[in-house]
């Protein structure tokens, strides 16, 4: 039974940790010169101004264009970089739901990814 | 001058300088190993035939704010390529990242600082910085 409490415990720690939005491990943290941080800002930006009219499938595909993008730029796998930038969009998009103002310059949206 | 822009500037101006010879290799740009000056001229970069089509569309989408129609932007920012940088050639899906990159750190900045959209000069210096 006290095992049972700890896993559960863990779990729920597990669980909270990622709705607070903590980094995974492939979540590396982006340049704020790497140009695809301005294109992420840009997208987001554009998806805010779509309102209602947001479709979340096609806001995805551009973000894995950006990933590509960002995989032939850096010279890194392909894989890894969509991941990491729909993580890190997908993490934006629901602090700027909180925080619009993230989306009002590029130096707070940096700030709200961690980008170094 | 925020330090992002001029630092996509300079690299486009690279990019700029040797686009032809870039494009005869097949992964000539942006990270081609091509030595550039990018102190020395600044060939197309510099050119307003060039660069004020691609100020006029930044400048446009940059009025319509979050209601700029990105797709439509980066679709013409293709089409200017060839003939801006490649003597009319398609150029490199690399090239064509890279200067898609500059083109949204250019709307990004934009946000935060609207003069920079005021005139073409303004502009110009915003992406090439003091001279």
């Amino acid at each position: 039974m006290q095992r049972a409490k700890y896993l559960l415990a863990g779990l729920v720690l597990a669980l909270g940790a990622g709705c607070a939005g903590m980094p995974g491990a492939q979540a590396d943290p982006l340049n704020r010169e790497d140009p695809h941080v301005a294109q992420l800002f840009n997208i987001l930006r554009q998806a805010r101004g779509q309102g209602d009219q947001l479709i979340m499938a096609q806001l995805d595909a551009k973000l894995r264009d950006v990933g590509r993008a960002h995989a032939i730029e850096y010279e890194i796998d392909q894989a890894a970089s969509e991941q990491m930038i729909l993580q890190t969009a997908h993490k934006a998009w629901v602090a700027a739901q909180k925080e619009p103002e993230i989306l009002n310059s590029l130096d707070a949206f940096n700030k709200a990814i961690g980008a170094w | 001058m925020k330090q992002p822009i001029k630092l996509a500037a300079i690299a486009l101006i690279a990019l700029t300088a040797v686009a032809g010879a870039a494009q005869a290799q097949q992964h000539g740009a942006p990270q081609g190993d091509t030595t550039v000056n990018v102190q020395g001229p600044q060939g197309p970069f510099a050119d307003q035939k060039v660069m004020m089509p691609f100020y006029e569309l930044l400048r446009d989408a940059h009025n319509q704010g979050d209601k700029a129609d990105l797709d439509a932007v980066e679709t013409k920012v293709k089409a200017m390529l060839p003939a801006a940088f490649n003597g009319g050639q398609p150029v490199s899906k690399a090239m064509e990242d890279h200067v898609l990159g500059v083109a949204h750190q250019a709307l990004a900045l934009g946000v935060s600082n609207p003069k920079m959209f005021d005139s073409y000069e303004a502009f110009m210096a915003a992406m090439l910085g003091p001279q």
